[in-house]
């Protein structure tokens, strides 16, 4: 269960980056679609076995105080192309999941987030 | 399905999960007289109330939602089932008997006493004969078809590796899974066993050598109990061993956690190819066992999660879904991972070394895969890993060689195995030569766990063969 104070939750600093990525890379999935994705993602998360949970929500609360500090864009930017071990990780479980949340969900969509009539 | 109400409960002998282990050892038991309880975390979903291999099936039938992870660098992401049944229910149903070299390195290794490979080969075709485990009848998908041609074209070794399936159509689709809620769990339950489903096992209460409780939690986190006389804990590869040590067993337990590493490709072809709800039965074995090639499912998610690591790049590429599966290569690997179960944590800590044998193995066998892929008259392949060029002839296939990294690439497994490993040699096996952990008089394990190492072929038909030799040998003593 989600509790309001967690940094995993979709209002707290991972639901936050998670909402920024994915804008940043399906900027044209419609709004309600985007919203579903984020709800997911971050539902999915906050499954995670415990020791992983632990190791995301301490990421997650670092990642509340850059969102503070440096600002939700400069810290996303960062997240989205970094290569460094564990933080890395944080962008790419919210591309996997969303990812494959959206495919599976609407498998028209274009690579840009826009609905297409057909898939190919 | 029978069930128990109430908070307690008494058995002769209670095996804890169903799944190729647990649902072998329940009906084995059952018919041989015992009086059985079966404990299951997970629920009984009833095939056909989900689709395979999607994200609602990851909800309902895999343990987290399907997102566990062996810590290491790389991480590797692997699966587990968590229903009645276990990853029967949910895995591609592939059957491969042991090779008989594995079976000897077994037996020597780890001197496993009264395991002769035709005892268990017999127990093989009994199985296969309750699986109906066969070949396709008909045609093959495309996907597997065009796995096999590649294949063929470089004159590789390759064949159909069959399946727990029956054809009620007489062709591959659509074929109904034989899977433990279907054949053996069915057994055990006619044969007088009771199931718990949504039940979890906290710990094992012990007298000395002796166990003789189980405190469990049920659906509502209310507190169960279990009084028996033997356990058998069938939980897989990593709860089994977690479990025994939240129990307080410790030793060798957890410490030798075997897989099958994989990386995955997605292939481009120039017709529809992708079947959303199936995958290839076709494997590519000249390299084996130390590297083999498969097909994974492909549904349109999929597809997109494969092309992830390298989205900017290949992001166009996911509107041709239909045209496009996503395949892998798997290596036997010489690293090792532990299971750690922490105080206070519900979930075990899992990690996972690779050597660099394996990293090298698994960017040369990407490599491989993709020229498979190429003669198979792919137009574009897309390894899975950050900085992947996209393949589209021979010439590309050494970038992909040059740029790989297994630390950059998503690397995953579904075979987890040898975390109690089995064998009369105390100083390397958990467990004597029939499951019985060391150092206990009624503690078995009976299920992946038990597997000294990685088998290199998919471990089920091992693990229900020796779940079922150890189940017949233990009735034969307690009868």
């Amino acid at each position: 269960m989600i509790v309001p104070t967690s940094p995993l939750n979709i209002e707290g600093p991972f639901g936050r980056f998670a909402d920024r990525l994915l804008a940043l890379e399906l900027p044209d999935l419609p709004q309600v679609y985007h919203d579903d994705t984020v709800a997911f993602i971050c539902l999915r998360v906050a499954e995670l076995p415990s020791p992983l949970k632990i190791g995301t929500s301490v990421l997650s609360y670092g990642v509340g105080l850059a969102q503070r500090v440096a600002g939700l864009d400069r810290t996303t930017e960062f997240l989205r192309s970094t290569h460094l071990p564990l933080l890395a990780e944080l962008a790419r479980m919210v591309r996997s999941l969303g990812f494959a949340f959206v495919w599976e969900s609407w498998p028209q969509t274009l690579p840009s987030g826009l609905q297409g009539a057909t898939a190919s | 399905m029978s069930a128990l109400t109430g908070s307690h409960h008494d058995c002769q002998v209670l095996v804890i999960g169903s799944g190729a282990g647990g649902a072998t050892t329940a009906a084995t038991l059952a018919e041989a007289g015992f009086d059985v309880t079966i404990v299951e975390e997970g629920s009984w979903v009833e095939q056909g109330s989900v689709v395979p291999f999607s994200l609602e099936q990851m909800q309902r039938q895999y343990r987290s939602g399907g997102l566990t992870v062996a810590l290491g660098r790389p991480s590797i992401a692997y699966t587990e089932g968590r229903c009645a049944g276990g990853g029967t229910e949910v895995n591609s149903g592939l059957y491969r008997r042991p090779n008989e070299s594995t079976l000897d390195r077994w037996r020597t290794t780890y001197d496993i006493v009264d395991f002769p490979s035709d005892e268990l080969f017999a127990i093989c075709d009994e199985v296969e004969s309750a699986l109906s485990v066969q070949t396709v009848p008909g045609q093959h998908s495309p996907a597997s078809e065009r796995l096999r041609r590649g294949a063929a074209s470089l004159g590789w070794q390759h064949d159909e590796i069959p399946r727990w399936m029956t054809y009620p159509d007489g062709d591959h689709a659509p074929g109904q899974r034989q899977s433990m809620t279907r054949t053996y769990l069915p057994r055990a339950l006619s044969s007088g066993a009771v199931m718990l489903c949504e039940h979890r096992v906290k710990r094992l209460v012990s007298d000395r050598d002796r166990a003789f409780r189980a405190e469990l939690t049920g659906p509502g986190g209310q507190p169960v109990t279990i009084d028996f006389e033997h356990v058998f804990v069938c939980a897989g590869a990593i709860h089994s061993p977690a479990l025994l040590q939240r129990s307080g067993h410790r030793g060798l337990i957890g410490r030798r956690l075997a897989v099958h590493p994989t990386v995955k490709l997605v292939a481009r072809f120039d017709q529809p190819i992708n079947v959303d709800d199936d995958v290839p039965v076709h494997q590519v074995k000249e390299f084996a066992p130390d590297l083999s090639f498969g097909g994974s499912a492909s549904q349109p998610g999929l597809v997109a999660l494969a092309l992830t690591d390298n989205w900017p790049e290949m992001r166009d590429a996911i509107t041709a879904w239909p045209e496009m599966a996503v395949y892998y290569a798997a290596i036997t690997s010489e690293g090792r991972g532990r299971v750690r179960s922490l105080p206070g944590l519900h979930d075990p800590l899992v990690t996972y070394n690779l050597t660099r044998r394996d990293r090298d193995l698994l960017g040369s066998g990407l490599a491989r895969l993709a020229l498979v892929m190429l003669e198979a008259g792919a137009r574009e392949v897309f390894p899975s890993f950050r900085g992947a060029p996209i393949v589209r002839q021979r010439l590309d296939l050494s970038e992909v060689t040059r740029r790989f990294a297994a630390t950059a690439a998503s690397v995953m497994t579904v075979h987890l195995c040898s975390t109690v490993p089995m064998g009369s040699d105390q100083s390397k096996a958990a467990a004597d030569s029939f499951g019985r952990l060391h150092g206990t008089d009624n503690v078995y394990v009976n299920d992946a766990s038990l597997l000294p190492d990685a088998p290199g072929v998919n471990p089920q038909a091992s693990v229900m063969a020796i779940a079922i030799r150890n189940a017949r040998r233990f009735a034969g003593i307690n009868a």
